[in-house]
């Protein structure tokens, strides 16, 4: 194997033996001090940005931007063969040396962030399988590769939610996140399943090389693909999510929401772009798609008065507006946005505790308050209209309620039906219907 | 060492239910010896070769699901909570063990028909259970009977290899009708699939999955089903391994509203173990082997839900009734992490072995099953879902109890946990060599059908 394909293995296993060693530990009974917890994250993410370094210097030296690692079968049943195969390009390279970057600044905040907090190595723990997960879907050389670090950014996702346990608030809002992730995994595994049927391959190179995919084929495809994106960037109707999000310590917000996990939705339509190209209605949907979240994300942002939902609902605007990139053909574009918003709200998170400080030094430095902006743009419109705006907005444009009421209600109304008289009944209000299939309440 | 697997457990069985005190060693003693009797065969056969006894054989095909039999039969004795502790439970296991190992390994119907029999005593005659529950098991086994009596009168014959050999379908349509009833009923397949669930219900809970781990229905199907009625099969079975993705899919379903975590955690053995009979069905290779795979999964990542959850229940008074969060994680967080290793192994969490399970699965039924494609990834989901939602209500929310106590796992249990979860993990990150040691069962499957399909 080449020098810069075992440098690509290195760097994406360095958090996988850094997350078994430490839970390894702590079920065989070893009380870690956090010191110890911060030294091993250290070490991770020095071997990790060590060997993305020593890869992207090989590269440039050689010319060309693109190495793969074929690290044999991970599981072979006569001709058929589960490809473990490591890719990285010039589209997952700079996706690979941002998700280091952040990753590590987030851990080196949280050290003193959540310094004596009782979850400390729990938090550590579920960053390390947020970061492995990140960067096998980043650096995963083929798609069935790909669920399988999708699947776990989304469960460390939701166990981040839920730190702080001892409220029901967080869990709540994480059983609910964590529908919303599966429900939307479908679309990958449909998709996944149904490029297997119809092109016989799910390896990147064999599948876009080839050109597989045509028509009808590749509309569905792409659209079953653009399905498990929307949740994952939570895009309409799936935007919900984000703000419940909001929920998990700061430090995860930011690497989660601001940074990378949102951005991997984007990700994988970026990968799957020659799906999109030879299907012009599926990259119409996801313009429309786009558009309406980057509007329902900035409408809703407007009417928030937490920093952190606030953040997260500008975060959903930009990702709405990169999906309308990555729909209308401007990859390169829709690149360079992901990786400079992904920085600047990274910022905004971590800065979010202190924003009141912030605020207060802006203006002192001003010597008074700044003054309001953007307020003219409002009176072009009629007083019903923002009214109506107003409400929606305030509502995040029902869309819980939507939901309870198209989906989570009748599949509690059909659950119940099926159990039978001993399952729990209905909820009479189809807006708590998540919250009581979340709890088991009557 | 075949005869000993099925001899030993059997005679520690008849021991325990005299020994008082002493049963829980001996019944110990005599799982443990099983396992490496089992263990011991499944060496012998992973060259190709076969293992034989009067009346029974061991091969590449039944070799594996035994020593796992075993090793689940182990950890369920080793899980059971002392308040369980009794004669009769340590009686019935290792029976339930000798009976299961003998179904696997029977060459003779009558004595096929006699174990099935034993393996349903304990929930037949356990007056806590649910009557429907019973009643459905009940109707399996005189089905399996009246089955082989047909079989038996119109061939000659009860030994499988004799029948094999013969030509035509031993004993008509009838005989595969019966037989094909108690697969049905056994498996739990749609309208019939919330009889596990109702087993779960009420009494241990432990030796319950026990029962249902066994997939005697599946076994059915692969070991007397497909080579003595090949043809019927065929014809049959595509509408069976049908029904059972349906049976998936509703079950997941079912268990989205359900309070009782008792009942949810039978739903979801359902729903996942249903798709076992699908990819048996495919006949091809990966399905095959995705299908036994699959069937390893679940029953040991459901020993280790079943095992947490009624550790939790001799912790915690009136556990099932309590509503809203109940925040054990604070008191229990090692029995906490078992559950959610086991929990996201069912549902085929990548790094666990259910992923490979389900990847086989998929790619094994492309052909034979184009809608596993849609039904799979539904009824996982689902069950993901029920899985975090009941693991959310058990271990996170504000802490019914106070910090100050432990309640967390014991060392028997944490060694039982352990394991499985190793298992589960460990075969998830090196699927290799188990789904190579599958792959062969698989083949002797596949290659066996192929040849009594060609010939008749």
């Amino acid at each position: 194997m080449e020098t810069s394909a075992i440098l690509l293995c290195l760097l994406v296993a360095a958090p996988g033996l850094a997350f078994l060693t430490l839970s390894l530990s702590w079920l065989l009974g070893a009380e870690l001090p956090e010191h110890w917890v911060t030294r091993l994250t250290r070490l991770t993410f020095a071997v990790s940005g060590g060997a993305f370094t020593a890869l992207v210097v090989i590269l440039a030296m050689q010319g060309e931007f693109r190495v793969s690692a074929h690290l044999g079968d991970w599981f072979r049943v006569h001709h058929y063969t589960f490809p473990l195969v490591l890719l990285s390009d010039s589209l997952s390279l700079p996706m690979l040396g941002l998700t280091i970057l952040l990753t590590s600044l987030i851990a080196a905040f949280s050290k003193t962030y959540l310094h004596r907090e009782a979850g400390f190595l729990r938090f550590y723990l579920q960053l390390h399988l947020y970061f492995f997960g990140a960067l096998l879907v980043l650096a995963a050389g083929s798609f069935d590769l790909l669920i399988g670090g999708w699947e776990l950014v989304g469960i460390s996702s939701v166990l981040l939610i839920a730190f702080f346990e001892n409220r029901t608030g967080p869990v709540r809002n994480a059983i609910r996140v964590f529908a919303t992730y599966r429900t939307c995994d479908i679309g990958l595994l449909v998709g996944v399943f149904l490029m297997h049927r119809w092109a016989d391959t799910a390896t990147y190179s064999d599948l876009f090389s080839a050109g597989e995919l045509h028509g009808t084929e590749a509309i569905i495809v792409a659209l079953a693909l653009l399905f498990a994106a929307s949740g994952k960037s939570a895009q309409l109707p799936f935007s919900g999510w984000l703000p419940r999000a909001m929920e998990g310590p700061t430090p995860s917000s930011a690497i989660f929401y601001g940074a990378i996990s949102v951005h991997l939705g984007a990700y994988l339509l970026l990968r799957a772009e020659p799906i999109l190209l030879a299907s012009p209605v599926s990259a119409t949907c996801v313009v429309l798609v786009g558009g309406l979240t980057a509007m329902y994300g900035t409408l809703s942002s407007r009417t928030c008065s937490d920093a952190k939902t606030n953040l997260a609902l500008a975060a959903l605007s930009q990702l709405g507006l990169i999906f309308v990139e990555i729909g209308l053909g401007l990859t390169t574009l829709a690149l360079f946005h992901m990786i400079g918003h992904a920085i600047v709200r990274t910022l905004h998170f971590l800065r979010a505790p202190s924003m009141l400080h912030d605020f207060h030094q802006l203006h002192s430095a001003a010597g008074g308050p700044l003054p309001v902006t953007g307020e003219h743009y409002d009176q072009w419109l009629p007083l019903r209209l923002r009214l109506w705006l107003y409400r929606f907005a305030m509502d995040r444009g029902h869309l819980d309620h939507l939901i309870d009421r198209c989906f989570a209600d009748p599949l509690q109304r059909l659950s119940s039906w099926l159990a039978g008289p001993v399952a729990a009944p209905a909820p009479r209000t189809p807006q708590r219907a998540l919250n009581n299939v979340a709890e088991g309440l009557d | 060492m075949l005869l000993a697997a099925v001899l030993i457990p059997l005679l520690g069985s008849l021991l325990a239910w005299r020994a008082g005190e002493h049963a829980r060693r001996i019944a110990h003693a005599a799982v443990l010896l099983s396992l490496l009797a089992t263990l011991i065969n499944l060496y012998a056969v992973s060259n190709g070769g076969r293992v034989d006894a009067p009346y029974l054989s061991a091969d590449a095909v039944n070799a594996l699901p035994m020593a796992v039999f075993a090793a689940l039969s182990l950890a369920t004795l080793a899980l059971l909570p002392k308040r369980e502790w009794s004669a009769r439970v340590f009686a019935e296991i290792p029976l339930v063990l000798a009976a299961t190992l003998t179904a696997y390994a029977a060459e003779h119907l009558a004595l096929l028909g006699a174990a099935w029999l034993l393996a349903s005593w304990p929930l037949l005659f356990d007056g806590e259970r649910s009557l429907y529950a019973r009643g459905v098991v009940l109707g399996s086994v005189l089905a399996l009977q009246g089955s082989i009596f047909l079989i038996g009168t119109s061939s000659g014959s009860f030994e499988l290899q004799v029948l094999q050999a013969s030509h035509g379908a031993p004993g008509g349509v009838w005989a595969f009708g019966l037989l094909a009833l108690a697969i049905f009923l056994r498996k739990g397949i749609f309208p019939l699939h919330s009889w596990p669930a109702a087993a779960f219900e009420r009494g241990s809970l432990l030796p319950a999955a026990l029962l249902v781990n066994g997939h005697l229905g599946a076994f059915l199907l692969a070991r007397v089903g497909l080579p003595l009625f090949p043809a019927i099969s065929r014809e049959f079975f595509p509408l069976l391994a049908d029904l059972a993705l349906f049976t998936a899919a509703l079950a997941a379903v079912a268990a989205i509203a359900e309070r009782s975590p008792r009942r949810m955690l039978g739903l979801l053995l359902v729903s996942q173990a249903s798709i076992v009979l699908a990819g048996l069905e495919s006949l091809t290779p990966e399905g095959v082997t995705g299908a036994l795979v699959q069937w390893m999964v679940v029953s040991g990542a459901t020993t280790g839900l079943c095992g947490v959850y009624q550790a939790l229940e001799s912790r915690v008074d009136q556990l099932g009734q309590r509503s809203g969060f109940l925040g054990l994680a604070n008191i229990a967080p090692r029995l906490s992490v078992f559950f959610v290793v086991c929990g996201l192994a069912l549902v085929g969490l990548p790094g666990t072995l259910g992923f490979a399970a389900e990847d086989l699965l998929l790619h094994g039924t492309l052909q034979s099953h184009p809608w596993i494609g849609l039904a799979l990834p539904l009824a996982t989901a689902l069950n993901a879902f029920s899985i975090f939602r009941l693991f959310a209500r058990l271990f996170l929310g504000r802490p019914i109890l106070p910090s100050t106590i432990s309640l967390d796992a014991l060392p028997r249990e944490r060694w039982a946990l352990g394991a499985i979860v190793v298992f589960l993990v460990a075969g998830g990150l090196m699927p290799g060599q188990l789904v190579k040691l599958q792959s062969s069962a698989a083949d002797a499957i596949v290659a066996s059908l192929h040849t009594l399909v060609s010939k008749r």
